[in-house]
């Protein structure tokens, strides 16, 4: 297996994992698994020359502990900051394009 | 009245944020002693303990456990041997367990170790990933390692301390 191959399975493993857990866990965790997902994801990303791209990248990886560990429990704060989020990205898409 | 015991009960919390130095096997040694001295009933056998030290296994099992923040140095992992218990449904396995848990999160920070058991594994993939025998259940998985003081996030647990008081009958 290549080494990208096997960068991307891990983010499968992780999801996968998530979802089998998910079941017995607190539902607040979900949002959490995703955004590390979304992370990891990154991680293959790091080396974009692309700005747009970079500054989702960037967000996300300020956005992770915060997410994990003060919006924990939070679902108000935590809805806020995703929808701002996804605002950001639609923005830097709309740029991209 | 307070200890050196009683301290290190009181003071200890979890650690997810790691450094790259290694536990030396010696230390290791200690804290599987801990985890073995453990209350057994009737000198009972069915706890296993795992220990993962290889950096390549550790990062395999990393992807398995989406409670898993970050790398650990080691890896002590705790599970039930049902070949070896006489009543499937004695709930006596999960008492020794979670003494044996207790005894490897206090000793390793009364040496320094940060730990965190880390409930959100994929036990069963893990099971399969180190080739475990069916019999063996896993129930447990503990990230051991130097803590990481500049990464160590704290947690607010106000909200969570939900025992207050005890009742004295």
């Amino acid at each position: 297996m290549i080494k990208k191959e096997r960068e991307i399975l891990n983010v499968i493993i992780h999801l996968i994992s998530s979802s089998r857990l998910i079941i017995d866990e607190p539902k607040e965790y979900s949002p959490m698994r995703l955004f590390s997902a979304a992370k990891y994801l990154c991680k293959l990303l790091e080396n974009t020359d692309d700005r747009n791209i970079r500054i989702i990248i960037e967000k996300i990886v300020e956005l992770d502990p915060i997410i994990s560990r003060d919006y924990f429990n939070k679902p108000e704060e935590l809805k806020i900051c995703l929808d701002n989020f996804s605002k950001l990205i639609a923005q830097n898409l709309k740029e991209n394009d | 009245m307070i200890n050196e015991t009683i301290n290190n009960i009181l003071a200890r919390e979890s650690c997810r944020e790691f450094t790259k130095k290694k536990i030396p096997e010696e230390t290791l040694e200690i804290i599987f002693n801990c985890a073995k001295k453990a209350p057994r009933s009737q000198g009972s056998e069915f706890i296993e303990i795992f220990f993962v030290r290889s950096k390549k296994i550790i990062e395999n099992i990393f992807w398995f456990c989406p409670g898993m923040e970050n790398l650990p140095q080691s890896i002590v992992i705790l599970g039930i041997n049902y070949k070896k218990l006489e009543n499937d449904s004695s709930y006596y396995p999960y008492l020794e367990l979670g003494a044996s848990l207790q005894n490897i999160l206090l000793s390793a920070f009364s040496l320094g170790i940060g730990s965190v058991p880390v409930g959100s594994s994929n036990l069963a993939g893990i099971n399969e990933l180190l080739e475990i025998p069916d019999d063996i259940n896993l129930k447990i998985l503990i990230s051991l390692g130097f803590q990481d003081s500049k990464k160590n996030l704290k947690v607010n647990f106000n909200q969570y301390n939900k025992i207050r008081s005890y009742k004295l009958l």
